[in-house]
């Protein structure tokens, strides 16, 4: 993969939960097309640097563009006008109890207004069968098992085939066989349709499947405190935390 | 090992098995009999610890020689001992520890310092400290609350130059919850509230062979106070709770973001189909109750007054004004209003999980039904200067 012009730059980010800065300062760039994976442990922040990407929540200091427009300043106009370019996994999927399968996938498709109930209703269709739940389109999220609400997360994501998508732990709560499915259907987005993937994710296993790139947060920096290909992390590292953290190896 | 079995054990063991001796107020010592197992700390702190803190001492030695390992219970233990002599600000000193138990106590030592307490005791209650803090939190719930009236408005605005961007389907969904759900349960308590009023009322009217305006009570206190106020209870028992549930449950599984993130407004998606609703069907559902109060009324009217039904009818209807009717649908509709936004207002401010989302659903029926008795108050007010 070549990697192509910046279409997400954070600058100086900082978040705070109240009193509590969780995040201080921290910058990074994402190129278009790549699949960039933010790791780390387990409350270090990469949740909330994904809130602040899709603009969940506003920043205590810092900007944030992604694909030239700021979706940090002002009333919020240039966030209305960059969430049609990106789709969103959440971490339980998030699909409305009370719409079926295709109906949720059906949503960001009625939303934008352009379409006919019957050319929606053909859409719905394919992207349900590119993900192999033709079958349940009409079931409700209730009667499915995790994997196949991870798969319709991720087809109501892609329903307008966005420019970014971002995954929240994709592979939480699945056994390997069916994270590895869902490694390989993020995998094929990205190669086929070029779309940007930031994912946020501490699954070794996904991370060394996927990423081009990775940045590793850290609790206690409150920051990046590695930037490299799985690989490089790996081996390579000035961070010993780093390092172990990609070999797996726990201290004694 | 089971709780009696523990019970057994700790009743076994005894004061005397901690070798305790005592130097005056100058040195207390302390030798552990072995592992310090659950069993072991409840007897230590039932039957050593009393003793150390009604007479605490300058020093306290814990000797460690018969204890082969340290863990949860063995830190609580010596964490005991060090609070039982904190009154005199008396030293701990630990003998005999094997290394086990002394690279424990190394990475616990802050801990144990006194500087970190292992158990989080409740700041000391400060009066001014405590009111400033609900008053904060007021005025944050209070900025809230006015946000989400503009947010409703703005939705409900949008709905009338936009009647397509209204969830149809999702408003007639919540019509059939709110008014035909409810339609026995209201209709039970209205005939019930009709019969208990006309029966209250025929005891103080028959003394004056007042017996008939029964029919006039009933029907004036139904139509313009009771029946909206019984009506809107009931439904911000069953609609208000429910709307504070469902949107509060939707918040903690993230799917209202998710709606944000495809570009809906939560708002118009979610409460404005309720509010609407709630408006369209709380005035009717308050007819019914009406309709079965009076009806309530007839019944004792006729059985027990021995009143013909066609004098109780005709009673009724020369006692009741369009302006009566109108004015106890006037407030249905204002008490829909209040129960549909402060149920979906509850629903959206829940954090915490489940138990959040059942504190929404009881804050979402107390708070409607203050609601709901302040503006009947001011309603009558009004009706008083008018």
């Amino acid at each position: 993969m070549q990697a192509k012009a910046r279409i997400i730059q954070v600058e100086k980010l900082t978040a705070r939960y109240g009193a509590d800065t969780v995040l201080e300062n921290i910058s990074f760039d994402v190129y278009e097309g790549e699949v960039l994976v933010i790791a780390g442990g387990s409350g270090s922040g990469k949740t909330t640097i994904l809130k602040h990407l899709i603009g969940l929540v506003r920043p205590h200091g810092g900007r944030i563009i992604i694909d030239g427009q700021d979706i940090v300043a002002g009333d919020g106009g240039g966030l209305q006008k960059t969430l049609p370019k990106i789709g969103v996994l959440f971490q339980g999927s998030a699909l409305l109890g009370s719409m079926t399968v295709a109906q949720n996938v059906a949503l960001p498709l009625r939303r934008s207004g352009l379409l006919s109930d019957d050319m929606i209703r053909k859409i719905v269709y394919l992207k349900l069968c590119k993900f192999d739940l033709s079958q349940y389109q009409d079931y409700l999220p209730s009667a499915l098992s995790g994997g196949m609400k991870k798969r319709a997360g991720l087809a109501r994501a892609l329903a307008l085939n966005p420019r970014i998508l971002f995954l929240d732990e994709p592979s939480a709560g699945l056994d390997p066989i069916r994270s590895a499915e869902i490694d390989a259907i993020i995998k094929d987005i990205n190669q086929r349709l070029n779309t940007t993937i930031v994912v946020v994710t501490h699954e070794l296993d996904s991370i060394f499947n996927i990423a081009h790139r990775v940045i590793m947060i850290g609790k206690e920096q409150k920051g990046i405190i590695a930037v490299g290909t799985p690989g490089q992390l790996k081996t390579d590292s000035a961070d010993p935390f780093v390092r172990q953290f990609f070999s797996r190896k726990e201290t004694v | 090992m089971d709780a009696m079995e523990n019970l057994h054990m700790a009743q076994q063991i005894s004061a005397e098995d901690f070798q305790m001796t005592r130097k005056g107020d100058d040195l207390v010592r302390v030798r552990f009999p072995g592992a310090i197992d659950m069993p072991l700390l409840a007897a230590l702190s039932q039957k050593v610890l009393p003793d150390i803190s009604k007479r605490p001492p300058h020093e306290l030695l814990i000797d460690m020689a018969q204890v082969p390992y340290l863990d949860d219970f063995g830190l609580t233990a010596l964490f005991e001992l060090k609070q039982a002599v904190a009154a005199r600000r008396g030293r701990v000193r630990i003998v005999n520890a094997g290394r086990q138990i002394r690279e424990v106590l190394q990475n616990a030592q802050s801990r144990l310092d006194g500087e970190c307490r292992l158990d989080r005791q409740a700041p000391p209650f400060n009066l001014f400290e405590r009111f400033g803090e609900i008053v904060l939190r007021e005025v944050n719930n209070l900025r809230y609350m006015t946000s989400f009236v503009g947010s409703v408005c703005l939705a409900l605005g949008k709905i009338v130059l936009h009647p397509r961007s209204l969830r149809a389907g999702d408003t007639i969904t919540a019509m059939e919850k709110i008014g035909v759900d409810a339609v026995p349960i209201v209709g039970l308590i209205s005939l019930l509230m009709g019969l208990i009023i006309a029966f209250m009322s025929s005891l103080q009217l028959r003394q004056f062979g007042a017996d008939l305006y029964v029919a006039s009570l009933v029907a004036l206190a139904m139509v313009s106070e009771l029946g909206p106020i019984m009506t809107a209870i009931v439904v911000a028992g069953r609609s208000g709770s429910s709307f504070a549930a469902e949107i509060g449950s939707m918040r903690i599984s993230e799917e209202i973001d998710a709606l944000f993130v495809m570009g809906f407004d939560p708002t118009l998606f979610l409460a404005a189909p309720r509010v609407i609703a709630a408006v369209i069907v709380v005035p009717l559902l308050t007819l019914f109750a009406n309709f079965f109060a009076i009806a309530g009324g007839l019944i004792v009217g006729v059985f027990i007054l021995d009143l013909t039904a066609g004098a109780y009818v005709s009673q009724t209807l020369e006692a009741l004004s369009l302006f009566e009717v109108l004015w106890g649908m006037l407030k249905a509709v204002i008490f829909a209003l209040l129960i549909s936004w402060t149920g979906c207002l509850r629903g959206f401010q829940v954090r915490g999980g489940a138990a959040g989302v059942g504190a929404a659903a009881t804050s979402a029926v107390v708070t409607s039904i203050f609601f709901i008795i302040l503006f009947d108050s001011i309603f009558a007010v009004i009706r008083s200067y008018w």
